[in-house]
This record gives structure tokens, C-alpha cells and sequence, in this order.
């Protein structure tokens, strides 16, 4: 009794190494496949730089650097979405809902358009500023007094919206009306390399690992914001530091991939399911999951209509739409 | 009392008011509560008893006045300082369903742990004495989502009893129950009140029930204190009338004096 006393109920913390071997899995295969199908064997040969040299250039250059830059923006955009979930107390928030993603989409678009020689770091940067502009505003007109979920859910999706028509225009207006700016609007990986994983993985790791540290305010946040201000907790105060590091996330991830919908809505879902409420469990398994998923969709992007690839935000939303409303019927 | 004994009171609120908007939801509130004191806050609704409660719970920054908790001022405190001494539970709290009991108790460390300390043996300790005080012990590992509206709303006070508070505020704890499980939770009160010295103030909608329990009652009108005195002087028929706007008659159970209201006859 007393040792049970001393015990909280373990948290499915089993979990986390199945879905850290899953992303394994889906990485090995990423590389592995393509125009040129290469064998496990191969792949840890090209992984650790000897063998083939045909072998190691496709691995090293061209696949790698893709499948790297789906697990940061993946993991990004489902570490948004536990956020914006678990601050809002609402389940059907995410980056791309909350008009998050519009906001970073319009201020890399304008960048990477109107600015062509910009230099890769700087888009980041521009992006995250754009994201924390459109956070500002949902905020500002959600704001009367305090932050109502479905206040703050319109307002996003009112941004989100605004943000979308304006990257459109921006597009249209435009001489470089471009396969890539249509892709980017859809979402895609196309091309990636390590030049964008080098502008990803310090955001991933930063932003990411900060967001891990505020599992404890996520579950407190649960409780309701009177319950947490009895706390001692500084709600909005905490509020706001959450949705700026969600914005940091989107940010990154969408100066990167573009507007990927879905990945931050349904991964926080499928990771609640698997292990409960519980953000010190939450947010590592839905970064996992997260990763995870985007690569092997980005695999299948990439390899299932090949000689020519669609955007990788196609083959979210196509998983994404179903499985959020699987999700729905089983929750509801 | 306690005052001209040298003791200041535990919480004071002076000169109180509090806008929303262009209106006023307290006036001029001012109240004293001594330690070990049981308050039923009463009135109509929209009379301010809520947001009153908020204010001394340091949830409601007030327009004018101020709060005294212990001898200072509840704004200059800090606010986890604060949450340790005093536990306010709103009307319908809500969580996960498929947190348990003492998941949910656990939250109730927050104010006195860092972000990343680890229980120490005065948490589980607070943790052990909230669960036996609310008699749930032998339910701590069922989800929140599996309980009766009772087992929950004890839960609750669970959550705030491992607060370990001088105070406890409560935001009409007995709404959403059934009448057996509205007496037990006042039961509980009463004797957390009487045999730990928890000093309580709650708002209260059913004003019998309110005057059976506690020994002190103040009625808002209007956002102003109407009345402020033991249950034997504030709820009478002619009080009702000012308060409710309704004719009420209030009769006493012989037995133990607890008043029943009924419509007056006409």
C-alpha cells in the first residue's frame, strides 16, 4: 500500500520507444526507396559513406536530407498542434486551423517570390514573424476581457482564411507563377536538401525541447483556467509564451514545407489515443508520430506516381480527412 | 473578535468594486473573515456573489478597494504565494475523463512544488490526507469519467483540500448534485470547518440549506451587502422579500431550528 502510495500511475511511457522505432522504420524505408530501389544492406552502407559511390550520392544527397526534413517539419507541426490543443482546450485547434500556418505562409511566399536571391536563412526567420503576426491577431480579436476557445477558434479560422486569399494573391500578382509556388501552397518536399535541413533541425531541437518542458502547464491548462490560476499559474502569461513557441514550430516547418494541412490535427489525436492526456507522455509521442507519418507520406508522395511526384500535403490531407473523422466518430 | 484579541482577521476586503463594462458587479463591498470562520455568500442572481468570490480568490483584480489575506495585500503577493494558502474550486470544473482521482489530487502540489522537483514526503503526505478527508480512498485509481456527480465533486475538493489552504472558496459546490449528495458534500465542509479549522466561504443559490450549514451568512443585492449575521437574522421572510422580490415565508424545524422556505401563502 504505501509502495502504491508512493507510485503515480505509470504513464504509458511504452509508447515512446515503439513510435521512436516506428519513425526508425519509416526512415530506413524512405531512403531505401525510389527510381533506384536500394536494399537494406546498401543503405547502411551508403548511411555509413562506403560501398557504391552511385548508392552513397542517392542516399546522402538526395534522400536523406528529404526524409530529414519531413521528420522536423513533422514533428514541428504535431508539437504545434498538442499546443495549440492543449491552450485553447479545444480539440480541433491546429497550426493550419488557427491561421498559424496562413501567417508564416505568406510572409515565406512574398520572401521566396518577390525576393528570389534571399538567402535559405533568412526565410525561417520571415516565416516565424509571419506566424506570430497572424498569432497576435487571433489573439487581439479573441480578446474581450480573457480568451474564449470558440472565440479564439473563429478568429484563427477568420486569419487563416485572410492569410491563405493573401499568399494566393501574392502568387497571382506574381511573374513566377510556378509549379513550386503551387506546390508550396499544397504543401510539398520537393527537392529538399541540406541546406533546409540545416535551416530546420536547431528549430526542431530548440523550439521542440521547449515545448517538451511545458508538459506540466499543458496539464494544468486542462483543468481550466480558473483551476489554474488558483494555481498560481500566470494563465496568460503562459498563454502567450505557448503560442509564440507554437509559432516558432509553424514557422520553421512552413518556411520549409509550405502549408501542409492536417499533421498538426489529427497526429496530437492518434498520439492521445494511444496514450491518454497526459502532456509529459503527450507531446514526445505526437513529435514522434509526428516525424513518422510525414516521411512515409512523403515516401509515398514521392515514389507512388513516380517518374513524376505530387506534393506531399496531397497525401496528408488525403490520410488526414478520413482518419480525423474516424477519429470523431470514435471520440464523440 | 479575533481583532480586539490582537488577531487580524484572515481575510478582509475593503471598499470593494469591481466593473465589467460599463456596470458595476460589486459596489462597496467590505467584509471581514476571522480563521476558522464558515460564510455563505447569498442573494439573487446577478447580485455580484460570483465575482466576489473571484476577487477574494485574486481572480477579479478589483476597480477599488482591495483584499488583505493574512495582513497583506492579495495583489502584492505572488500569485503561486497566495495559491498556497488559498484553494478556490469553480462551479463546474472539468478535466480528462480518463484522469484518475489522484492524478487529479496531484495537480494540487502544483503551488507547492517547482516545475521539475519531485514529490517529496510532505506532497504525498497532503496527497494521503486529501483522499482520506473525502473518503476516496478505495476509488483514487478510477478515471474521473467512471464517477457519480458526488464521487466527482469530492474529487474536487480533494484537489483543493492538497492545496493544503487556510482558506477554502467555493463557487456553489452543491449545483449539479442530488439532495443526498448536496448534504454529503456540506457535511464534509462542515466537518473539515470544525475539525481542522478550514476557514470556508461559499456561495450558496439554495439559501435553506446555506443557513443549515453555516453559522454566518451575507447577502448581496445589487453588487452591496445587504446583510451580513447568523443565519437566524438574515434569512426571514422580510429579508427574502427584498432580496428574491418574492413572497416567502420561512418556517423552523423545531428540532434543530434550520429554516424551510415556502411560499407565503397569499
Amino acid at each position: 500500500m504505501a509502495i502504491a502510495a508512493l507510485r503515480r500511475r505509470p504513464p504509458p511511457a511504452a509508447t515512446i520507444p515503439l513510435a521512436a522505432l516506428a519513425l526508425l522504420l519509416a526512415m530506413t524505408l524512405a531512403v531505401a526507396l525510389g527510381s533506384v530501389r536500394l536494399g537494406p544492406v546498401t543503405v547502411l552502407d551508403g548511411l555509413l559513406d562506403r560501398g557504391d559511390p552511385a548508392a552513397r550520392l542517392i542516399v546522402w544527397q538526395l534522400r536523406l536530407p528529404r526524409v530529414l526534413v519531413a521528420a522536423c517539419v513533422g514533428a514541428n507541426l504535431a508539437l504545434a498542434g498538442v499546443l495549440l490543443q492543449g491552450i485553447t482546450r479545444n480539440p480541433l485547434a491546429d497550426p493550419h486551423v488557427l491561421g498559424f500556418s496562413s501567417g508564416a505562409g505568406v510572409a515565406a511566399i512574398a520572401m521566396l517570390l518577390l525576393a528570389p536571391g534571399t538567402p535559405l536563412a533568412f526565410v525561417a526567420p520571415a516565416a516565424f514573424a509571419g506566424s506570430l503576426a497572424s498569432a497576435a491577431a487571433v489573439y487581439a480579436l479573441a480578446w474581450r476581457g480573457g480568451i474564449s476557445a470558440v472565440r479564439f477558434a473563429l478568429a484563427g479560422v477568420a486569419v487563416a482564411a485572410f492569410g491563405t486569399a493573401l499568399s494566393t494573391a501574392v502568387i497571382a500578382s506574381s511573374d513566377l507563377f510556378t509549379q513550386s509556388a503551387l506546390s508550396f501552397l499544397a504543401g510539398g518536399l520537393f527537392a529538399r536538401d541540406w541546406g533546409h535541413v540545416h535551416q530546420l533541425w536547431p528549430y526542431t531541437l530548440v523550439a521542440g525541447g521547449a515545448a517538451l518542458l511545458t508538459a506540466r502547464w499543458l496539464n494544468v491548462f486542462a483543468l481550466g483556467d480558473d483551476i489554474a490560476r488558483g494555481f498560481g499559474v500566470r494563465v496568460e502569461r503562459a498563454r502567450l509564451a505557448l503560442l509564440a513557441l507554437a509559432a516558432l514550430l509553424t514557422g520553421s516547418a512552413v518556411a520549409v514545407s509550405g502549408l501542409l494541412a492536417f499533421v498538426g490535427l489529427v497526429v496530437p489525436h492518434a498520439a492521445r489515443l494511444l496514450a491518454g492526456n497526459d502532456h509529459r507522455t503527450l507531446l514526445p509521442l505526437a513529435a514522434l508520430l509526428g516525424a513518422a507519418l510525414l516521411v512515409l507520406a512523403d515516401t509515398f508522395a514521392r515514389v507512388a506516381f513516380a517518374p513524376s511526384e505530387i506534393p506531399v500535403g496531397i497525401v496528408t490531407a488525403v490520410i488526414g480527412a478520413p482518419a480525423f473523422l474516424a477519429l470523431l466518430r470514435t471520440r464523440a | 473578535m479575533n481583532a480586539a484579541a490582537g488577531h487580524p482577521p484572515l481575510l478582509e476586503a475593503r471598499a470593494l468594486r469591481v466593473r465589467y463594462g460599463p456596470r458595476d458587479a460589486l459596489v462597496d463591498v467590505s467584509l471581514s473573515v476571522a480563521r476558522g470562520e464558515w460564510l455563505a455568500i447569498i442573494g439573487p442572481n446577478g447580485s455580484g456573489k460570483s465575482t466576489l468570490l473571484r476577487t477574494l480568490a485574486r481572480l477579479q483584480r478589483p476597480a477599488a478597494g482591495s483584499v488583505v489575506l493574512g495582513g497583506a495585500d492579495l495583489w502584492a503577493l505572488a500569485p503561486r504565494a497566495v495559491a498556497r494558502r488559498v484553494a478556490f474550486l469553480p462551479q463546474a470544473p472539468d478535466a480528462p475523463a480518463d484522469l484518475t482521482i489522484e492524478e487529479l489530487i496531484w495537480y494540487g502540489r502544483y503551488p507547492h512544488r517547482g516545475m521539475l522537483a519531485a514529490p517529496a514526503a510532505a506532497d504525498h503526505a497532503a496527497i494521503e490526507r486529501a483522499l482520506a478527508w473525502a473518503g476516496l480512498e478505495a476509488l483514487r485509481t478510477r478515471p474521473l469519467g467512471t464517477l457519480s456527480g458526488g464521487e466527482r465533486q469530492r474529487a474536487w475538493v480533494a484537489l483543493a483540500l492538497a492545496q493544503e489552504p487556510e482558506l477554502l472558496l467555493l463557487d456553489e459546490p452543491t449545483t449539479f448534485l442530488d439532495l443526498g449528495h448536496q448534504h454529503e458534500l456540506l457535511a464534509l465542509l462542515r466537518r473539515l470547518n470544525a475539525e481542522r479549522g478550514l476557514t470556508v466561504v461559499m456561495v450558496m443559490h439554495d439559501v435553506a440549506q446555506a443557513a443549515q450549514y453555516a453559522p454566518r451568512m451575507l447577502a448581496l443585492l445589487g453588487g452591496c451587502v445587504l446583510l451580513d449575521g447568523p443565519p437566524a437574522d438574515v434569512v426571514t421572510s422580510e429579508h427574502l422579500a427584498t432580496l428574491f422580490g418574492a413572497r416567502l415565508a420561512v418556517l423552523r424545524d423545531p428540532a434543530s431550528g434550520a429554516p424551510a422556505i415556502v411560499p407565503a401563502p397569499l
